[in-house]
């Protein structure tokens, strides 16, 4: 039977959640909900790379589970598992679809996708001088626009510039990828819509919607030799940190007590530890022996890794010393920076 | 005033109607303009400010998108000083415009946030020249598209000290320009009714047998004049029809932001050439040469094929407008009545649940109902205003009676054999017109020659980007 974009998308992801997370659970990585447990989830179920790409409404969340188990894919208990033929299915291709989709960048794709449509749509009708709809509405991409339009001095030769750095990166695609992409964008004439694109491509709405976030995504990969696009994104960032727990690291930075920070920040007992959570994954370092002592570290890595789980209980419940749930989530949080 | 006219809004005359509201907005009499879609209303508000050059003009409107629209447009002209007040700005955002009241011209809001104490509070602080509520008809019980929030417009208007308003609607009966009046709280209004007639359209009713329909579309297709707009009540209908007419795309909410913008700039620009929608599309979009609108299935209401059928012919030039009907068409529209309105279920559970002080937010994810959903948030207005349920209902009840009535008139223009024209007109309590290309039942359509269509090959990726960079709107 064939397997839709979305589908193997939702196939892959509940493949790795290796049976130990719920529905809800998925939907809030697809969404990139940004609570300590949805990061987590990304973390270590090697999710990051769907965190908030994967946003479908909840009623189509469930309509597409739904068909998934009807079609013996999955089976849906307390968490998600794929069946054998499931499995079968997408262990086909060699490279995995939702390692392309860019959530690992937190909006950094979108919102250069944002940036540029809008920009060069900009440019492109000054130029010709006709009015235009905005091809992106959003107050924050439009204000970026109208901030840059005065530093661009000389319109025709940007222009120019920039049509020879897109075809020098649409070269890298396959047809179908480049096709997509010179599609949607604007200038006096309009980009085509989602469904015209699907139509266009005999595939549906959909899929062409995933195909070109994908494209996307690949298209940007590499801007070194591409300066204009380059400096679209300069200033955007793809911390994974919240901004929160960001300022708690900070403050660690400055050598304050994990309790000052508390303290100052009037950050209660759980929310800390979220914080800490959060930079054990994301920091470059990060003082675990501190907060967990090496042998019990060193349990817990075992445990993990014979269990072949994240499941926070098991671990716990396997443990022959005590231990909290906060010292094994950072163990774990941990341990992909180490190796397991 | 010509001269301001073409400078900020680059006309070279006032069109008809136009120069009698903004006589009477700039001599400060509360004003009650009835104008057919596409008739020039919003010169009407947004022209007195460049005369009086002080003070606030607040549009009050119902819709996002229209707002959204209406600020763009304004924008486009080149004036800065509009900001808006939706459910889509920030906090901050918030703030910032209403810090700097003072130095703006227009203000649009949806009702909901002229609703918010901290926002009235504000804008009892600066002048407000000018009080506009646009789709005034909304206002009304008896109107076709009753809106809750809209029924407190007037005692805000109070609150505000009274300010000159305008009331702008494109249709209304005679029972609903009174309740307009009198909800406003109008001071003596000038009523200003243009007539609902359409000289340029012409009317076709084409009624066929349920399978026959597509093939009917496919055939009037072959016959009218593009660029044509087809109505269609569902989203999987404008998708299906747009299928399988060549050219053609389809426009419905559900659509993204960015591709709405996509195909709604294809359109105005001629790039495309037939748009099948739902009634998400056309608030705000003026484009003046569609030549033809069909109507897949039939509206809810007179007035909202009124509306949608205006979309025709802007431009003063020749257009059709067709509706299709098959047996039972309007069984759907009678089974929408009923969504539109919370089950009793639901008063039931909330009641229940207010008794033992349960807040809605809890109660919404409880009993997992949608806080967006219309027919909710017209429930919960009502029980927060201390309705019982006995009140509710009966409520109800009148209102799904009148909407089926209202079907039930949509009916008769379809199957009586009068004038379509006249029927129309009557409708809206004018007289009838005697005009040539008038309607199927007089016998007097004309049909014009379908003009040979361009079809656009898609081109391969270099090409199409030399196309967008590159290209002006005459070689496209």
């Amino acid at each position: 039977m064939e397997v839709s974009l979305l589908e193997r998308i939702f196939l892959e992801s509940i493949q790795r959640l290796r049976n130990e997370r719920s529905d809800r659970s998925l939907y809030h990585v697809f969404q990139g909900k940004k609570s300590a447990t949805s990061l987590q989830d990304a973390h270590f179920y090697d999710l990051e790379s769907v965190f908030g790409t994967v946003l479908v409404s909840k009623q189509r969340f469930e309509t597409i589970l739904a068909e998934l188990a009807q079609k013996n894919w999955i089976e849906r208990q307390e968490t998600l598992r794929l069946t054998h033929e499931g499995a079968r299915l997408i262990n086909q291709t060699d490279r995995a679809i939702i390692d392309q989709l860019g959530g690992e960048l937190r909006g950094y794709a979108e919102m250069m996708w944002k940036r540029l449509s809008l920009l060069v749509q900009t440019m492109i009708c000054l130029e010709a001088k006709q009015p235009f709809i905005p091809v992106q509405q959003e107050t924050i991409v439009r204000e970026w626009v109208k901030s840059v339009l005065p530093i661009i001095s000389n319109r025709a030769e940007w222009l120019h510039d920039m049509q020879q750095e897109l075809i020098f990166l649409l070269e890298r695609l396959s047809e179908r990828d480049a096709t997509l992409i010179s599609y949607r964008l604007s200038g006096v004439q309009a980009g085509w819509s989602y469904p015209q694109l699907a139509q266009m491509m005999k595939t549906d709405v959909e899929t062409v919607q995933y195909e070109f976030t994908i494209a996307w995504r690949k298209c940007i990969d590499d801007l070194e030799k591409t300066p204009l696009l380059k400096q679209i994104g300069a200033d955007l960032h793809t911390t994974k940190m919240t901004q929160s727990a960001k300022k708690t690291w900070e403050l660690l930075q400055q050598g304050l007590t994990v309790e000052a920070v508390a303290i100052r920040r009037r950050l209660k007992n759980s929310t800390m530890e979220d914080h800490l959570v959060e930079i054990a994954m994301y920091a470059p370092s990060f003082p675990l022996d501190h907060f967990v002592t090496p042998s019990q570290q060193e349990e817990v890595r075992q445990i993990a890794q014979r269990l072949g789980t994240y499941a926070l209980k098991r671990i716990k419940s396997e443990m022959q010393s005590d231990i909290s749930y906060f010292q094994i989530r950072l163990v774990l949080a941990r341990s992909k920076w180490e190796g397991m | 005033m010509e001269a301001l006219l073409h400078r900020h809004f680059g006309y070279e005359a006032f069109r008809p109607g136009q120069r009698q509201i903004i006589d009477a907005i700039l001599n400060g009499t509360d004003t009650l303009a009835i104008l057919p879609t596409g008739g020039g209303k919003s010169v009407c508000y947004q022209f007195p400010s460049y005369v009086q050059n002080e003070g606030l003009t607040l549009i009050l409107s119902p819709l996002l998108s229209l707002i959204e629209d209406q600020v763009m447009q304004i924008k486009r002209r080149g004036e800065r000083s509009v900001a808006k007040l939706t459910s889509v700005e920030t906090r901050e955002e918030k703030e910032q415009i209403l810090s700097v009241l003072e130095h703006l011209r227009y203000l649009y809001l949806s009702p909901e946030q002229l609703a918010l104490p901290q926002i009235r509070a504000r804008l009892k602080q600066v002048k407000i020249a000018l009080f506009v509520v646009d789709e005034a008809h909304c206002i009304s019980q008896w109107g076709h598209e009753f809106r809750p929030e809209y029924a407190r417009l007037g005692h805000i208007r109070q609150e505000l000290g009274l300010p000159p308003c305008l009331a702008l609607t494109a249709t209304a009966t005679r029972a609903v320009e009174q309740d307009i009046r009198t909800q406003l709280r109008m001071h003596e209004p000038q009523i200003i009714r243009r007539s609902v007639n359409r000289p340029e359209i012409q009317y076709v009713v084409d009624r066929v047998d349920r399978e026959e329909k597509d093939a009917a579309v496919a055939r009037w297709m072959e016959r009218i004049v593009r660029p044509c707009v087809i109505y269609t009540t569902t989203r999987k209908e404008a998708e299906r029809i747009a299928g399988i007419i060549d050219g053609a795309t389809y426009y419905h909410a559900g659509l993204t932001i960015e591709d709405r913008q996509l195909v709604q700039q294809q359109f105005l620009h001629d790039e495309m050439d037939c748009l099948v929608c739902t009634s998400a599309f056309g608030m705000g979009v003026d484009k003046g040469n569609v030549r033809t609108v069909i109507h897949y299935t039939m509206p809810a209401t007179i007035e909202a094929y009124m509306q949608e059928v205006g979309r025709a012919g802007r431009d003063g030039k020749e257009a059709t407008a067709i509706l299709l009907y098959a047996a039972q068409d309007e069984q759907l529209q009678t089974y929408l009545i009923d969504t539109q309105y919370a089950p009793v279920l639901w008063i039931d559970q909330l009641q229940q649940g207010m008794n033992q002080g349960e807040s809605y937010a809890k109660m919404e994810s409880r009993l997992r109902l949608n806080p967006e959903d219309p027919a909710y948030r017209l429930l919960k207005s009502q029980l927060e205003n201390g309705w019982s349920k006995e009140r509710i209902i009966q409520w109800q009840t009148e209102r799904k009676q009148l909407k089926r009535q209202e079907v039930n008139l949509m009916m008769d223009y379809i199957h009586r054999n009068e004038c379509r024209r006249t029927m129309l007109l009557h409708h809206f309590d004018e007289q009838a017109i005697v005009q040539p290309r008038c309607c199927d039942v007089c016998g007097t359509i004309e049909w014009e020659n379908p003009v040979k269509r361009k079809t656009h090959q898609p081109v391969d990726w270099k090409m199409r980007l030399e196309q967008v960079f590159f290209s002006s709107l005459d070689s496209v």
